[in-house]
């Protein structure tokens, strides 16, 4: 199941619930790519509560993610489930793909006015040993 | 345990099913359940096969258990064990499903009978007196 929500007029925070297989996720490629249309090119996914999540999950992922920093913005997971980073672990994607532990330090990272440039984005896990420093 | 299913997306969420039930047991069932759908899948996306049966059996060792699940089906002849490994840790959106397998499994075969794809996969701890071939 997947829910959503815009934020304003360029981030959207997006609940997935449930499986991330080749069954289900056209439909979140298919949200995800609306909501890029209408300009959130900034996309919070929280992943908490993903049960399953297969390679084909994964693949959707992967490219609203290289499609949304074509358009300067980004795409994060938050509070990823288990099954979310056993794919992550196994494919050494955990520190490619930008993680959150919520919403809210997603926002204050990745949110701010300036925009945000994701090549030098070297590790995503914000956990509380994580400094304060503005990504350049 | 045996199941067989139509090679269809739909039956996704019975597999998984399935293999929880089947692979209780085991520690970490999530894997199983991953690596099997991530075969199935390919069977589905790319085998055009008809139907996927998987069976699943626990096997007691002296010291340990592990879990043989075998999965045929009826799509091209297709050895997974014969693709080239693709880096890890890119941003791409292919070529992780048999990663996963691979690092998931502690071994995998496969045989070619007929018209039938055979995929033999174990499960669990890895000891020093278990073969493990790759």
């Amino acid at each position: 199941m997947i829910t959503w929500n815009v934020l304003d007029n360029h981030s959207a925070h997006i609940i997935i619930k449930g499986r991330l297989d080749l069954h289900t996720s056209p439909e979140l490629r298919q949200r995800l790519r609306d909501l890029r249309i209408q300009g959130h090119a900034l996309v919070f996914i929280d992943t908490s509560e993903v049960d399953f999540m297969s390679s084909s999950g994964l693949a959707v992922l992967v490219a609203a993610l290289r499609a949304s920093r074509r358009q300067s913005g980004e795409l994060c997971l938050i509070a990823p489930s288990e099954a979310i980073r056993t794919v992550l672990d196994y494919t050494r994607l955990e520190q490619v793909i930008p993680i959150f532990k919520d919403l809210d330090s997603a926002r204050e990272r990745l949110d701010g006015n300036a925009p945000y440039i994701p090549a030098s984005y070297d590790h995503a896990y914000d956990d509380e040993s994580s400094d304060d420093s503005e990504e350049a | 345990m045996q199941l067989t299913i139509a090679a269809d997306t739909s039956q996704l969420e019975r597999l998984g099913n399935f293999i929880k039930d089947a692979c209780a047991g085991f520690a970490r069932p999530l894997l199983i359940e991953l690596a099997v759908a991530e075969i199935v899948t390919n069977t589905i996306n790319y085998g055009k096969a008809h139907s996927c049966t998987i069976h699943v059996e626990k096997k007691r060792h002296h010291h340990y258990e592990d879990f043989e699940i075998t999965i045929e089906d009826d799509g091209i002849a297709f050895n997974p064990l014969k693709q080239a490994s693709q880096p890890l840790g890119e941003l791409r959106e292919g070529g992780y499903g048999l990663a996963i397998v691979k690092q998931a499994a502690k071994s995998l075969r496969y045989e070619r009978l007929g018209s039938i794809n055979r995929l033999y996969l174990t499960f669990g701890e890895k000891h020093h007196d278990t073969e493990v071939s790759l």
